[in-house]
């Protein structure tokens, strides 16, 4: 069924508030535009004047600010922006204590013979090899963790999806190169939880319902 | 002193029941809805009630739908949901004590 049309100072408020109520989740701001359309072509219908109308309905702002404290967005924004978070420091955490692991993994062995014809065996860890380019190689992931913790949220979940596709590509390389890779995998897995959590709760989920009702 | 933001808080959370106690007498649209509430000085106005409406359908407390009116004219219709029943219900055996509880414990000691 089409929607009402409506006065065009009333679109205009309605256009302001879609403005207005962007972090909204798209079907609570639908909902919340939606109401407020049928309500206006009501009180047309009913004789209000437009003036008498938008007088009644309020400035824009605060019914953007009441829809906000309505929708509990603000709270579900905070709390969900700070599991995503320390789902990045997890994945960081990881991927450090995989590289710390990985120096610590043998790097070349050897064997000398001594003049009494015994056999030397010697071990060199990744660590002591003095090999810049693998420290610093397997030091990468570690390092592609970091953005993500130090950007603000708009760019944080472009971030932490580059960082959780490097990580599972790190990861994947245990396959084809070197199984020391496989080390990362944790670190991966966190880093795609970090990216795969909503950055916004949808409104009033069943637990926050249970807990509201608990309450009262 | 009570914050405006503390009053809207309690206020929203016991109109949303007062929303579902309404639309469990029938299904209605939103101005009917904002004209009966208004009327029972539970709202002051339709800005209230909206982001009311649209929280409780994000509850799955209540669903909503175009049809179109008498007149024609389309209207967005508002009715409860079995969960937003059983949710009223629970409200409906917690509010008289919880209201009781309350009133005892602002009561000023010189109303005893």
């Amino acid at each position: 069924m089409n929607e009402p049309e409506l006065p065009v100072a009333l679109e205009k408020w309605l256009r302001s508030l879609h403005r207005q109520t962007k972090s909204l989740a798209p079907a609570d701001r639908a909902e919340l535009l939606d109401g407020f359309r049928s309500h206006f072509a009501e009180s047309v219908a009913a004789g209000a004047s437009v003036p008498s109308i938008l007088q009644e309905v309020g400035s824009v702002d605060a019914v953007a600010e009441g829809a906000y404290g309505a929708l509990g967005e603000q709270r579900d924004h905070e709390t969900y922006w700070g599991l995503k978070r320390v789902l990045q420091l997890a994945a960081s955490a990881l991927a450090l204590g995989a590289y710390v692991w990985v120096l610590l993994i043998p790097w070349s062995s050897s064997v000398r013979i001594e003049a009494d014809g015994s056999y030397v065996h010697s071990t060199e860890l990744v660590a002591q090899s003095g090999d810049l380019a693998a420290l610093i190689g397997f030091a990468l992931p570690f390092l592609v963790t970091l953005p993500p913790l130090l950007v603000s949220q708009r760019m944080f979940t472009l971030l932490s999806m580059a960082t959780a596709a490097l990580l599972t590509v790190v990861a994947c390389l245990g396959w084809i190169s070197n199984p020391g890779f496989f080390l990362y995998a944790p670190a991966a897995l966190a880093a795609i939880a970090a990216a795969v959590v909503p950055r916004k709760a949808r409104a009033g989920s069943p637990r926050r319902l249970k807990e509201q009702n608990a309450f009262l | 002193m009570v914050s405006g933001t503390q009053l809207a808080s309690l206020r929203r959370g016991l109109v949303e029941y007062c929303v579902l106690a309404e639309l469990d007498r029938g299904s209605t649209y939103g101005f009917d809805l904002v004209k009966k509430m208004q009327s029972q000085g539970l709202i002051a106005g339709e800005s209230t009630l909206y982001p009311v409406l649209a929280r409780l359908k994000a509850n799955k407390l209540v669903e909503s739908a175009w049809y179109e009116s008498e007149e024609g004219r389309p209207r967005k219709y508002y009715t409860l949901t079995p969960l937003g029943r059983e949710s009223l219900e629970a409200f409906r055996l917690l509010w008289p004590p919880l209201s009781k509880a309350v009133s005892t414990s602002i009561r000023k000691d010189d109303d005893e």
